[in-house]
């Protein structure tokens, strides 16, 4: 009884039934690999080896153009038919079987972007990405747990230095997606009303997110951002999907080493959803000596580190996070591994 | 068959673009680029003049960054101080990469995590490769620097040997420029008409987004931003 109090005190779509949830899928945000090592404390890294600046204030630091193309997959990247073809609208039993069999978790992130960046304009084109979650527990009477979502569209970034130490910016994000959120009972699936259950709604996006930032150019690049997320509306709107406007707040850091480059973040934004206060906080580092990147992250819902190769045209990285080492004793946990490829000029 | 056409339309399209950003340029080291640049501007603030990327540029006469051959060595010095820094963070940084590489999949089962350290392997020689020729022979500019600073020339002739490789130099990022504004203008164009012929509407998109880049790289050229 204890058990079952806590689990519906904790409810949360996709967390309620599975007990540990991958640290660094966020179906509702789009991140690169580095982006993820670093748990998301990326406001104050003035450039991310692997994707656009989270701080769009950042774009005038850039100081060579180019563009590129990645592809990035988790483990469970095997489910990546079932999910397409479930999102597609084809429900067949074998689909069923294979996403709700018993004691099933599902957890996949898949995608591929395109970037393009110089000191003046940024843009990313998502043509797709897919990010799900499925759980399935209780043998008597099983009950399953779906959030998987498809997206693709764009973002836009530009920015503008002020002055020697302050810089202005401006994000802009189009999205057009396909999901299935829901909860329920197996058996639900095989009446007449079971077929609508898993019908895949769809959702256009718009947002704006202006940032500001401050760069101390004598004390270690102290680094202090602030960034409005979520701007705008999505329509039509979807009681599943809660987005709502954030104020994020990011304070970091790079104290000078001998060899390589350290960034260190301390960022206070708003990832999982329903998170605590707790929970906004996310604590990162990125160290860049020659061709590699290693990031490192720290947060509630999990630690993560990665290493980024980045020579001339290609580049690699895999990332490995786990939700065990903050909760060492804790029978369930979630173990993830990430792999990106990619290629830039 | 179509969408693999279309496939093969958008990669090329892509690779086009690579190639248009590379045809003329030389492997330089970010760092680098922003000493040069930083260098050019403080000389630039200094003496009230504006500012391209490609030098100083004044109404009329030309006027050069150094003002003797002294400053221009002692530069060149700092700039080569960097580069060996720079060679063996990526001689380092890519061993780490190529015994990563070998480690990793040697304990990987699953086939995707062996291929991608695989290209951490391949990109680990390929940087240690870039070191070692960071460190021992470096850009144009080095090379140039070596031979003059090596020859029996006295240092006037070196001085003018040095305006005379700078104004080379400027005419030939003159000529450069406007290769890369007509090269990224024409791939813009070709990439807008696939996009408008296209039926598939990720790769339709997807063209019009290489087209736009493109054209903002054609036009940054143009006006020199």
């Amino acid at each position: 009884m204890l058990m079952l109090a806590c689990i519906l005190h904790e409810y949360a779509f996709a967390d309620s039934l599975a007990f540990s949830r991958n640290a660094r899928t966020n179906e509702l945000i789009q991140s690169s690999l580095t982006v993820k090592g670093l748990a998301h404390a990326c406001l104050t890294i003035h450039q991310i080896p692997d994707s656009l600046p989270c701080n769009p204030a950042f774009i005038p630091l850039i100081q060579k153009s180019g563009l590129g193309a990645a592809l990035l997959i988790s483990n469970g990247y095997s489910n990546y038919e079932s999910v397409q073809s479930l999102l597609g609208g084809d429900l067949t039993q074998e689909t069923v079987n294979r996403l709700f069999g018993p004691d099933r978790i599902l957890q996949i992130e898949a995608g591929a972007d395109i970037n393009f960046i110089s000191p003046y304009l940024a843009g990313r084109f998502i043509p797709k990405s897919i990010k799900g979650f499925s759980a399935v527990r209780n043998e008597a009477n099983p009950i399953a747990e779906v959030s998987l979502f498809e997206e693709s569209g764009f973002a836009f970034q530009s920015g503008y230095q002020l002055s020697e130490s302050w810089f202005v910016g401006a994000q802009l994000r189009t999205l057009e997606r396909k999901f299935i959120r829901k909860q329920f009972q197996i058996t639900e699936l095989a009446t007449p009303q079971g077929k609508d259950l898993l019908k895949a709604k769809e959702q256009t996006a718009f947002f704006v997110d202006p940032a500001i930032s401050y760069i101390a150019t004598d004390f270690h690049k102290l680094t202090l951002s602030f960034m409005l997320y979520n701007l705008g509306s999505a329509k039509p709107v979807a009681e599943e999907i809660n987005e709502p406007v954030q104020a994020q707040f990011g304070l970091g850091i790079s104290p000078p080493l001998r060899w390589g480059k350290l960034q260190l973040g301390l960022d206070y934004r708003q990832i999982a959803e329903n998170a605590s206060d707790e929970e906004h906080l996310h604590l990162g580092a990125l160290y860049t000596y020659g061709a590699m990147n290693i990031s490192m992250g720290i947060d509630k819902q999990g630690a993560s580190v990665g290493i980024f190769y980045l020579l001339d045209k290609v580049n690699a990285g895999i990332l490995y996070s786990s939700t065990r080492l903050l909760k060492p004793d804790e029978e369930f946990y979630t173990q993830t591994v990430y792999l990106q490829v990619g290629w830039q000029i | 068959m179509k969408t693999l056409l279309s496939v093969f339309i958008f990669l090329f399209s892509l690779h086009c673009s690579a190639l248009a950003a590379t045809a003329t340029a030389t492997a330089t080291d970010p760092d680098k680029e922003t000493l040069q640049l930083q260098l050019r501007q403080t000389a630039g603030r200094m003496s009230g003049q504006k500012i391209n990327p490609s030098g100083i540029q004044t109404f009329g006469k030309e006027k050069h960054l150094f003002s003797n051959w002294r400053e221009y060595s002692s530069f060149m010095r700092q700039q080569t101080k960097m580069d060996r820094e720079n060679g063996y963070s990526y001689i380092i940084s890519g061993s780490l990469a190529f015994v990563g590489g070998i480690a990793g999949a040697a304990v990987a089962n699953d086939p995707l995590e062996n291929g991608v350290y695989t290209v951490f392997q391949t990109i680990g020689v390929a940087s240690i490769g870039y070191g070692a020729y960071q460190l021992r022979i470096g850009d144009d500019e080095r090379q140039f620097f070596e031979t003059i600073h090596y020859s029996r020339l006295d240092a006037r002739s070196r001085f003018l040997a040095l305006q005379a490789h700078e104004g080379q130099r400027r005419r030939r990022e003159e000529k450069d420029r406007l290769i890369r504004v007509v090269t990224h203008g024409l791939i813009a164009a070709l990439n807008f008409y696939n996009g408008s012929v296209q039926e598939n509407k990720s790769l339709k998109t997807g063209l019009y987004f290489i087209g736009g880049v493109n054209a903002l790289a054609a036009l940054s050229f143009t006006f020199e931003f």
